[in-house]
């Protein structure tokens, strides 16, 4: 037995209490990639099959399982710095359940594309920059919001340049990593600014800094403050893709292998998202009249640019950027709302999760499995193996036109895609009818009818934007046969759930209306 | 502050000395430059290309891994300074630290970035030899001659 | 005295540093000047008793980060002038009326800033009730704060530092495989 304190120490620091039980879905998630590298590195015959995508997509349920256990927990961690309450613990579910669909996804992509060799690398970045999303989405601290945002963010930025054959992933990640920097950098002077203006880091205390004796807040006069905020906010408008914050994402979507598109514009997005609020509403609630302005311009530009930009597209991966940028627009309307939207908030990054998943898993099983055509000398064919085959992946991806006939070629796909197309442009029975419903509700309840009128008015013109991929599937003419592909079985159950979702929570939204509500903190 | 002085003096005295060496090889030096002398070195024959001006990439790779152990060393400096104070608890999350770390260590080395010279090729070469391409033959790492060797070719098969 | 006369020759030495970081038409040159600007930091971190943020600013900084630029310029090839695409009149004019409108930020946020020690300037004189010198040591701080309130960024760190080691070894070791293609045949 060795003791490592013999003599009781007087000036020995009080280390925090580690909550294992509280932190394990967030521990999980980290070391799992930790556990996957060195194991593999050890004894590499780990490295066969399907074995590193069964054990991301087992670690990120076990991590998702973990998190429902704790779903009556609500108290901070480790001396303040995390803190657990519904607010976290939804957004966790979202990560977690999304990154398991994405291991899915992404097992059959890296075997077509040629990438077996380094499955082990795909799945444990996808890993780690999942953990790093889940600390930002439980941050009680500016710190340990900015550490998380980092570890989120660079381990996405090789994810998109990981499709290493394909000069487009690079210039993507490339662009993305950039800007990202530099957002990043902005952020962390916010980060300065504001702990200069209120001497903490710690949300709660910067809500509550600089009160004196009469409980009046001097700070709230404080122009260091407000250009900390001001600062911030661009910050976190860069990392979910907001207009005018927005133009990386069309280029970086289109660029990025499939799966990791789908994984950006899901995961990434809703940790940034969340991350975003907590932030805006416990730290700054106070200060909630001076930065609102700011987010309901970002929202209606958002709207604006998401929905009639992408009109303009021809390429489907822009065109799925562009409708995220939409619903970027619908999320900051419900952060907008304060303490009425963080329902809202909930719900809509929950179902767009799923949706944008199951799209973009579509998206990149159609590409992969589009047959050879008979005029076959355009750029996009490639030789794998023995065959000469239309791949659209390492080009610039399929356009609207290539879409003709597909609901011939892949009637079973087309189906799922269109349902997911229409829970994205909110018809109902699908559950993109009750986000969107919730997000507007929460704008009418603050009185800020002109946003609501915006988005009702973005939520048209952005139906037009996903009828038109329908149409192109259904409605142009074309006598191909129906593809003898037989698709990938992880990847077709990980659609599969997603669209089952979709359908099943547009009848019956109350399991997801009931998981978020009770969340305000 | 005192106890940077040392370190100004040795500033200081750098400084000097490159500055008397220049000055003193351009003032004692005899300068009798011809076009033979100033032409680059190489072998005695003169060189009839460029030489590469492009590092390998393998180069930066050591320099990144430089840094992220620099990094580690920072982390442990503080700890090493305070370790009687932050008892158990600060030798575990020190020991959980390097752990994480030297993982990719490990996973360094199973991936043979850190091999060069000899090892890398014999490497690479028991890569190539395991898979039968165009470039070898399936046992040795002699090269197929005639079309069958062919770099067109050799794309259309792969 | 001395203070004053150290910290005005170590700023006019790290404004020169960083001046000729974006005037330099040699790359390398500009990450030279780099490395003075970061030294010279360091000694602004010495008179203000953070002997530790001093060496990490060399160790890290002068060293390892100027070290990684120069190989990246190495690597890239662009060590001579007439290899860089150098940015156009209009982007330049971006910079700058960019680069003073981030200025004139910063600065309206410091000199506009609420009250704050002896009813002063919160930015310029400090947050009330709040002593910044503290007598410990700064690295005896440090410490105090990784290991106890910061636990968890000190953690993500390490995560950090393995996707840095993963992402350079994949990119890295993917591009020497596709150069290990006989160089002849290719071209």
């Amino acid at each position: 037995m060795i003791t490592f304190q013999t003599v009781a120490n007087p000036d020995a620091f009080e280390v925090p209490i580690v909550e294992w039980g509280a932190l394990s879905p967030l521990l999980i998630m980290a070391l799992a990639p930790i556990l996957l590298v060195t194991v593999s590195s050890v004894v590499p015959s780990f490295k066969k099959a399907s074995l590193p995508t069964v054990y991301t997509a087992g670690a990120a349920l076990l991590s998702a399982a973990v998190t429902a256990t704790l779903w009556s927990d609500n108290r901070l961690l480790m001396d303040g710095a995390l803190t657990i309450d519904r607010f976290t613990l939804v957004g966790w579910l979202i990560i977690a359940v999304g990154v398991a669909a994405i291991a899915m996804l992404l097992d059959n992509y890296i075997v077509k594309q040629g990438y077996f060799e380094q499955i082990i690398e795909w799945n444990v970045l996808l890993m780690i920059s999942a953990a790093g999303g889940m600390i930002v989405v439980a941050a009680q601290d500016l710190i340990v919001l900015f550490v998380g945002i980092e570890v989120l963010s660079i381990a996405t930025y090789v994810l998109v340049g990981l499709h290493l054959r394909k000069p487009i992933a690079q210039e993507a990640a490339f662009k993305y990593f950039i800007l990202g920097a530099v957002s990043s950098g902005v952020f962390a002077y916010g980060i300065a600014l504001v702990y200069g203006a209120t001497g903490s880091t710690y949300l709660s205390e910067i809500a509550t800094s600089g009160r004196n004796s009469l409980g009046l807040n001097p700070v709230v006069d404080s122009s260091l403050m407000l250009v900390g905020i001001a600062l911030m906010l661009g910050g976190f408008a860069f990392k979910v893709g907001a207009a005018p914050f927005h133009s990386w994402t069309p280029d970086v979507y289109q660029g990025a292998p499939t799966p990791i598109t789908a994984y950006m514009a899901s995961a990434v997005k809703v940790a940034a998202a969340l991350g975003f609020a907590r932030v805006m509403h416990d730290a700054f609630g106070e200060f909630s009249v001076d930065w609102q302005p700011l987010v309901s311009v970002l929202a209606v530009l958002s709207l604006v640019a998401g929905s009639f930009i992408g009109l303009a597209q021809k390429n489907l991966k822009r065109i799925l950027a562009y409708s995220s940028i939409n619903h970027v627009g619908f999320i900051l309307i419900a952060i907008y709302a304060l303490d009425e939207g963080v329902e809202a908030l909930l719900f809509y990054s929950a179902s767009y999760a799923f949706t944008v998943i199951g799209s973009f898993g579509i998206l990149m099983m159609m590409t992969q499995t589009e047959p050879v055509l008979a005029e076959s000398d355009d750029e996009k064919m490639v030789m794998i193996g023995a065959n000469k085959i239309r791949n659209l992946e390492s080009a610039d991806g399929m356009t609207l036109d290539d879409l003709a006939g597909a609901s011939k070629r892949h009637p079973l796909l087309a189906g799922l895609f269109a349902v997911l197309l229409f829970s994205q442009a909110g018809v109902p029975f699908t559950v993109g009818f009750w986000a969107k419903l919730q997000a507007i509700l929460a704008a009418v309840s603050v009185e800020a009818y002109l946003l609501a009128g915006f988005a009702i008015l973005a939520a048209v013109v952005a139906a037009v934007l996903y009828l038109r991929i329908v149409v192109a599937m259904y409605l142009k003419s074309d006598d191909s046969e129906p593809a003898r592909t037989n698709y990938s079985k992880l990847s077709l159950i990980a659609v599969v759930a997603c669209v089952l979702l979709t359908v099943g929570l547009g009848i019956y939204p109350e399991p997801l209306s009931d998981l978020v509500t009770n969340a305000g903190s | 502050m005192e106890q940077y002085l040392p370190i100004f003096a040795l500033l200081v005295l750098a400084v000097l000395f490159a500055a008397i060496s220049f000055i003193a090889s351009r003032l004692l030096s005899p300068s009798l430059s011809t076009v033979e002398k100033s032409a680059p070195y190489e072998c005695g024959i003169i060189p009839n290309q460029e030489p590469s001006e492009r590092f390998p990439v393998k180069f930066y790779l050591v320099a990144m891994l430089f840094v992220i152990f620099d990094i580690e060393i920072i982390f442990l400096y503080p700890w090493a300074v305070e370790y009687m104070n932050l008892g158990a608890a600060g030798y575990f999350a020190i020991l959980l630290f390097s752990a994480l770390v030297f993982e990719s260590f490990i996973y360094l080395i199973s991936k043979g970035a850190l091999d060069w010279g000899p090892l890398q090729l014999n490497r690479n070469q028991s890569a190539i030899a395991g898979k039968p391409n165009a470039f070898s033959t399936a046992t040795a790492g002699v090269r197929i001659v005639g079309t069958e060797g062919r770099f067109e070719h050799a794309k259309e098969v792969a | 005295m001395i203070d004053v006369v150290v910290f005005g020759v170590s700023a006019i030495i790290v404004l020169g540093g960083a001046l000729g970081v974006v005037l330099s038409k040699n790359p390398v040159r500009a990450a030279l000047s780099l490395v003075a600007s970061f030294l010279a930091v360091a000694v602004l971190f010495v008179i203000q008793q953070a002997h530790f943020l001093a060496l990490v600013q060399v160790v890290v900084y002068g060293g390892a980060i100027v070290v990684l630029f120069l190989f990246v310029i190495m690597l890239l090839g662009v060590d001579k002038v007439e290899d860089l695409d150098l940015p156009e009149r209009s982007q330049v004019v971006a910079g700058i009326v960019s680069g003073l409108a981030f200025f004139g930020l910063i600065c309206a946020g410091l000199f506009v800033s609420g009250p704050g020690g002896d009813e002063g300037n919160v930015a310029l004189t400090g947050q009330i009730g709040r002593n910044p010198i503290d007598s410990t040591d700064d690295i005896n701080q440090l410490a105090a704060d990784i290991f106890t309130r910061n636990l968890v960024p000190f953690m993500a760190t390490a995560l950090l530092l393995t996707i840095a080691t993963i992402g350079a070894v994949v990119m890295v070791k993917n591009s020497e495989a596709d150069s290990s293609l006989p160089e002849a045949e290719v071209n």
